[in-house]
């Protein structure tokens, strides 16, 4: 189970069929310059990118409010969700 | 081959074949068990995951009667009753059924995480989930 995220987590998740992918960094150590949290922004942002070209959608998401969908990655949004293609069945 | 030649017929079905059963037996009992915990890993991120982003009533809702009803943004009274299991998703008018609509994610998500997936783009793209999804009851006229 991932730690609950605190004040200045950030969390990239994409759902797929074996649950779901996710890479988590802090945004006041990414403001500051912190190497890890840049390493860990850089990876998001790939596989942000490869599942956005594989047809994925992508929304900030937020408990309580409705999710905003998104085409750029955002470093600054605290929980990304990145969705497979939807479908009519 | 010519190591095998020299055993005797009876030996090789006495021992060889067996042998060879119970190694695939093993494997196979191995990838079943390895399946069915990656399964299990898999269900249970996708439960942390609905904690995580629905609200406890929507939660609530989600467990106790099995659907999770979502708000159009666009349309007063219209609510879209999604299923916790892939089925049909229904368009409700003031609380009463108007049309069925069939849209599932591409890439089928485990245990009730699909949920999130319809809650999502219907908050934050509703024109665009209507035109994916295919219609199974009521009429093209929203």
């Amino acid at each position: 189970m991932d730690p609950l995220p605190t004040g200045s987590t950030s969390t990239l998740r994409v759902l797929n069929g074996s649950g779901d992918t996710s890479v988590q960094w802090d945004r006041e150590r990414l403001a500051a310059g912190d190497a890890e949290a840049r390493a860990a922004v850089a990876e998001a942002e790939r596989i942000f990118v490869r599942a956005r070209a594989s047809g994925a959608l992508a929304f900030r998401v937020m408990p309580g409010k409705p999710a905003v969908r998104i085409e750029r990655f955002d470093p600054e949004a605290r929980e990304v969700l990145v969705i497979p293609a939807m479908v009519g069945g | 081959m010519s190591v095998l030649s020299d055993v005797p017929m009876h030996l090789l079905n006495e021992w060889l074949a067996p042998l060879t059963l119970t190694v695939t037996t093993s494997g196979l009992f191995v990838l079943v068990v390895s399946n069915v915990l990656d399964a299990q890993r898999a269900h249970a991120r996708g439960e942390n995951l609905l904690r995580r982003i629905l609200t406890p009533a929507e939660l609530g809702q989600l467990n106790r009667y099995h659907y999770l009803d979502v708000a159009s943004r666009r349309h007063a009274n219209r609510t879209y009753r999604v299923p916790a299991r892939a089925g049909t998703v229904l368009i409700l008018h003031n609380g009463v059924r108007t049309h069925g609509v069939c849209i599932r994610p591409i890439d089928p998500l485990p245990g009730r995480e699909h949920v999130l997936a319809h809650k999502a783009l219907l908050e934050a793209d509703e024109d665009e989930y209507l035109k994916r999804a295919n219609i199974v009851f009521g009429s093209r006229t929203w």
